[in-house]
């Protein structure tokens, strides 16, 4: 080695002015970190501050390492890139969990994972702190080495003391005043992140730089260094993994696997990762700029690597290339700088693993061990101290392996020797972050085997190579069975020692961790707390709540002050609101007395407050504390009991009023609901926007449609009126306001008939007076309206008939008169044409007369005079009377009375009257000039006709028939409406008054009549009407 | 395709690529461009990853 490049002094000046930068920048830091978070800056000063994985190992290590076995080193940076892809769930589910219980490292996980046993933490903790000592004395050795190389030998050499001495001192100091000053570990560590995110940037930086020196500067790029490489002989087989000792599948695979554990479960990365973890979003950036990271700075450790071997640098001390090469080289300042940066790197790992541990180690072992020996003891001071002294302890042991132990190991091999130590944990870890079924047992189980194994595959083989052990263990295994030797059991790994390790390892603390879980299932307590972490995977929530072990009898609550005190006393004023809170909580437990409110909510009580000291003391400590301070005493416990009781015996009761109430309300339902079917009116429901909700059947047939067709229509698919659309919004308004509202309105059937209805809609509303929507019922109108047009020309016939009948008693006298003065003046009348002028006259005034008495017939009322009469002799003096008449007009009238005398209790006069008028009216209506009527005399009842119906008892018939040209259908159908007739002449109720004479005698007038094929008109009349007296009307 | 599905996805092709055996198909001690085979096909597929990590962060929902 050449001489000193620099003097030892001036280094060490450098390191103190360092670490004196590094103290100001996590001041800095610490004070600044609220600005820094608002802008955004805290995510980055996260990830950066996790780049701590790449410690003075990827500076020297992984150098030395690539310059004897090539590039398989990269497994241990690759597998924590492709994990990365699950980071979102996975790294997010375990922060969620840590922060929701205050959990500040991997033994306070697995210590509330598994059901709160008292065993795990502690035994993790010890291991935890077995395995990463090494790891710390790796880092402190860097640091000496580095400085032996530029300096000289620090003891004997230049340097005033040892160099490794004064960095623990000052890292120590450094690990008290930013990780040391609160028990609350949850507390955001700004100074401490800032400081290691700036030396992550100072490594990568100097890295690179001198891996383009290297390149560019020493070489002519990387393509001369690697062509060299691949043309000797026996550097060749560096450029591949499998031709290459200690490389080849079997380590690839296992730097993978271990790596992908330990990027989170190391504690100096589960301290950056998870406890410091601000904000779940900045785990997104840390998935690509942490694995970009890890890419930058290995860029150039296989060039360098190379660039050592073809300088002539010994392969053995490829730890120091990157030191070297620069020095050799002449560039003195380079190497300074790149002792820079390997001691930015080593001091960033000593300090935050030394925070973490040593909080670790407190809160597990310290802090536990001290009030179990003082029960009762509480002081914040003391407990505060004892985790600063193990701080100090942990860097103190690591200075002491590095000065003891480590002195013949490469820090390669130190370095996975801790790595895959911590890997024993990743089973419990992730499996107890996933799988229910896990249990305390099945981990410490895992654990121990794992461990026990790591211990005799690689810590073994590294006391072997120490000359602490004998070589024939490692080379014939013990008791001389080959296949238990430790760096090849079974010989299943292969020849890879390290492939070999981290199988068997995994391998058995797996098989124990399942095995043992399966063997011996979680307990209760167990089990609730394994399912609600589990599940804790979709939002950030609530502390779970823990299920809390009590004590035994007879010690009571501590007065209200005395649990703040304690409380104070342990979490100092770190935790003032949350303290506050508690008191609060306490206080309302109190004002409540004996109440079984208050003893339930008691029972909520140590898990809150267990959750505040947890973040200070750890989880141990903090069960502990609670357990002598809020115990459960036998008379509380009774009353619980009672309380549950009760409120088991209030549920039942409640259970089955609550049944029998839904029972009551279903029926009801059901009844309400048969109601509004039954209903023949339509109800419909509607919602705010006038949307159809339901429709009863009754509207169903309103409008003719199903009920599927109208339900989420508009109310108007089934209203057309416009008037009502116009009036909608004042309809709505009217209804919103008074409840209700009633109207005409002309609704639409199914083909486009509008229907007539009366609508009546009314507001809903809930069992809160809110309103919910409308309901509307329809009633039919048609035969309403079709009654009320009936009526109303039923009384517009009467006052014309009135009317009449007035005017005609007016007329009649005048007519009498008329009638007898023109028989008078007849009788004086010798001019013929006078005469028949006269006659005209009389003719005209008969006619008159007729239509007089015709207006008086239908206007006055009749009583009519039964007796018995032959109606054949009735019928042929009604023709008799009217012989003149059809002899004049040629029509004949034939009568046929079947040869018998049929009588019948009728009105003489009157059905004389009725028969003239409808043997007239045959007889106008007659073919004119040989027009034949006939008139027939039978027995026969209603519903008998000419047509062709059957004959009934105790009825007789009249039927006169002609052969005119018939009626159609409208004209049959108004033939006995007063006033209608199709004459010229006549008024027109020559066939009203017939229909009124014959239903007066309790018989029926029926008329047939098609057009073309002449008329029949039937009477049938009982032979022996109702009533002595006959009808009346 | 959602994040998740991505980082599923991605992950198994990682694990392909950067494993074994695949990557047994480039350690071979041959250069391309000047650079070993296999240094260049590891440094190109970790780039790659953490394009695709980058894509898949910027996916996952919140």
């Amino acid at each position: 080695m050449p001489e000193p490049i620099f003097p030892g002094t001036a280094i060490l000046c450098l390191m103190t002015a360092y670490l004196a930068l590094l103290f100001a920048i996590g001041y800095l830091g610490e004070r600044k970190f609220d600005s820094f978070r608002a802008r955004g800056w805290d995510r980055y000063i996260y990830v950066l501050a996790a780049g701590v994985y790449c410690t003075s190992w990827t500076f020297y290590g992984c150098i030395g390492n690539a310059a004897e076995n090539g590039a398989s080193f990269l497994g241990l940076f690759i597998g924590p890139s492709i994990f990365a892809l699950g980071w979102w769930f996975v790294l997010r589910k375990l922060v969620r969990v840590c922060k929701a219980h205050n959990i500040t490292s991997v033994p306070d996980f697995l210590s509330i994972r598994y059901g709160n046993n008292a065993w795990i933490g502690p035994l993790a903790t010890v291991l935890l702190v077995v395995g990463s000592v090494p790891y710390i004395s790796l880092q402190l050795r860097a640091v000496a080495v580095s400085f032996d190389l530029l300096a000289g030998p620090a003891y004997g050499g230049s340097a005033p003391f040892d160099p490794m001495l004064l960095v623990a001192l000052c890292l120590g100091a450094f690990a008290l005043f930013f990780g040391g000053r609160y028990l609350d570990f949850t507390k955001r560590q700004g100074g401490l992140l800032t400081a290691v995110a700036v030396e992550s940037i100072v490594k990568i930086v100097i890295f690179l730089g001198v891996g383009v020196f290297v390149c560019w500067g020493v070489f002519d790029g990387p393509g001369e260094i690697f062509g060299k490489i691949l043309s000797h002989p026996d550097w060749r087989r560096l450029a591949t993994l499998k031709e290459t000792a200690g490389s080849g599948p079997s380590r690839w695979l296992a730097y993978i696997a271990i790596a992908v554990i330990d990027v989170i479960l190391l504690p100096r990365q589960f301290h950056v990762f998870v406890v410091q973890n601000g904000d779940e979003k900045h785990i997104k950036t840390a998935m690509w700029m942490f694995p970009l990271y890890l890419l930058l700075i290995n860029l150039f450790v296989v060039p360098i690597a190379f660039a050592g071997l073809i300088l002539g640098l010994p392969p053995s001390a490829g730890d120091k290339y990157i030191l070297s090469i620069p020095v050799i080289s002449g560039h003195r300042a380079l190497g300074l700088l790149v002792f820079l940066g390997g001691f930015s790197a080593a001091t960033a790992m000593v300090m935050v693993s030394s925070v973490a541990l040593g909080r670790m180690v407190a809160n597990n072992l310290v802090i536990p061990a001290i009030l179990k020996a003082r029960r009762g003891f509480h002081a914040y001071g003391y407990l505060l101290a004892a985790a600063r002294v193990s701080m100090l302890a942990i860097i103190g042991l690591g200075y002491l392996y590095a000065r003891l132990m480590s002195r013949n190991m490469v820090l390669m091999e130190i370095g996975i020797i801790s790595f895959v130590a911590v890997a024993q944990f990743g089973p419990a870890v992730f499996g107890g972050l996933y799988w229910k079924g896990a249990s305390a047992r099945g981990a410490i189980l895992g654990i121990s085997g794992g461990f026990a194994v790591w211990f005799y595959t690689m810590v073994l083989p590294a006391m072997v190579k120490a000359g602490i052990v004998g070589q024939s263990v490692l080379a014939h295994g013990p008791f001389g069975i080959a296949a238990l030797r430790p760096t090849g059991l079974l010989g299943i790994a292969g020849a890879d020692p390290v492939g070999n390790a981290v199988f068997w390892t995994l391998f058995v603390n797996v098989l124990g961790f399942v095995g043992g879980s399966l063997l011996f299932a979680p307990s209760r307590e167990e089990g609730v707390q394994a399912g609600r972490i589990v599940q804790a995977a979709t939002a950030p929530g609530p502390a779970i709540p823990r299920p809390y072990a009590t004590a035994g009898a007879g010690a009571h609550y501590l007065s209200l002050d005395d649990v703040e005190q304690v409380i104070t006393r342990y979490a100092g004023t770190e935790k003032g609101a949350e303290i506050e809170e508690a008191v609060r909580e306490i206080r309302e437990i109190k004002m409540r007395g004996e109440t079984r409110e208050a003893v339930i909510r008691q029972m909520d009580l140590p898990q809150k407050l267990e959750r505040i000291l947890t973040g200070s003391i750890g989880a141990i400590a903090a069960r502990n504390v609670l357990r002598d301070m809020l115990p459960l005493s036998l008379a509380d416990a009774r009353t619980l009991v009672e309380s549950f009781r009760e409120m088991e015996k209030d549920l039942a009761t409640t259970r089955e009023e609550v049944t029998h109430k839904e029972e009551e309300i279903r029926a009801r339902e059901r009844f309400l609901a048969s109601v509004v079917r039954s209903i023949d009116d339509g109800v419909v429901s509607l919602d705010f926007e006038g949307r159809i909700t339901t429709v009863n059947e009754g509207a169903c047939r309103l409008f003719r449609r199903e009920e599927a067709e109208m339900i989420g229509r508009d109310f108007d698919f089934i209203v057309r009126d416009t008037r009502y659309r116009e009036k909608r919004r004042i309809i709505a308004r009217s209804t919103y306001r008074t409840g209700h509202w009633r109207g005409e309105v002309e609704i639409i059937r199914k083909g486009g008939m509008p229907v007539p209805a009366l609508l009546s809609t009314a507001k809903i509303i809930d069992e809160r007076g809110k309103p919910i929507g409308f309901v509307s019922s329809f009633k039919d109108l048609t035969e309403t309206k079709a009654m009320q047009h009936k009526m109303i020309q039923t009384e517009k016939l009467a006052s014309l008939g009135q009317m009449a009948a007035g005017v005609a008693h007016e007329v009649r006298n005048p007519l009498g008169s008329i009638k007898m003065s023109l028989r008078l003046l007849r009788d004086d009348l010798r001019s013929a044409e006078t005469i028949e002028v006269v006659e005209h006259i009389r003719d005209a005034v008969g006619s008159m007369e007729v239509i007089v008495n015709e207006l008086l017939d239908y206007t006055r009322d009749i009583t009519l005079q039964l007796d018995e009469y032959d109606l054949g002799k009735i019928a042929r003096s009604v023709v008799f009377g009217l012989e003149e008449e059809t002899s004049r007009k040629g029509v004949t009238v034939a009568i046929d009375d079947s040869g018998g005398r049929l009588t019948a209790m009728v009105d003489g006069v009157r059905l004389k009257q009725a028969v003239t008028n409808i043997v007239k009216n045959a007889v106008d209506a007659a073919l004119p000039g040989g027009g034949r009527v006939a008139v027939r005399v039978a027995e026969g009842g209603p519903g008998d006709g000419a047509r062709g119906e059957t004959a009934g008892d105790g009825y007789v018939r009249i039927t006169v028939e002609d052969d005119g040209p018939g009626m159609s259908r409208e004209e049959v159908d108004k033939v006995f409406q007063p006033f209608y007739t199709t004459k010229a002449q006549g008024v027109g109720l020559g066939m009203c008054i017939v229909k009124r004479l014959v239903e007066l005698h309790g018989g029926e007038v029926r008329v047939a009549s098609e057009a073309g094929a002449g008329t029949i008109v039937t009477v049938s009349l009982p032979r022996f009407p109702f009533g002595a007296e006959g009808g009346r009307q | 395709m959602s994040g998740e599905r991505l980082a599923k996805v991605f992950w198994i092709l990682f694990v392909l690529v950067l494993g074994w055996p695949f990557i047994g198909v480039a350690d071979v001690a041959a250069s391309v461009l000047g650079i070993p085979v296999l240094l260049l096909y590891t440094f190109l597929a970790w780039a790659a990853l953490v394009g695709v990590l980058a894509v898949v962060a910027r996916r996952m929902e919140d």
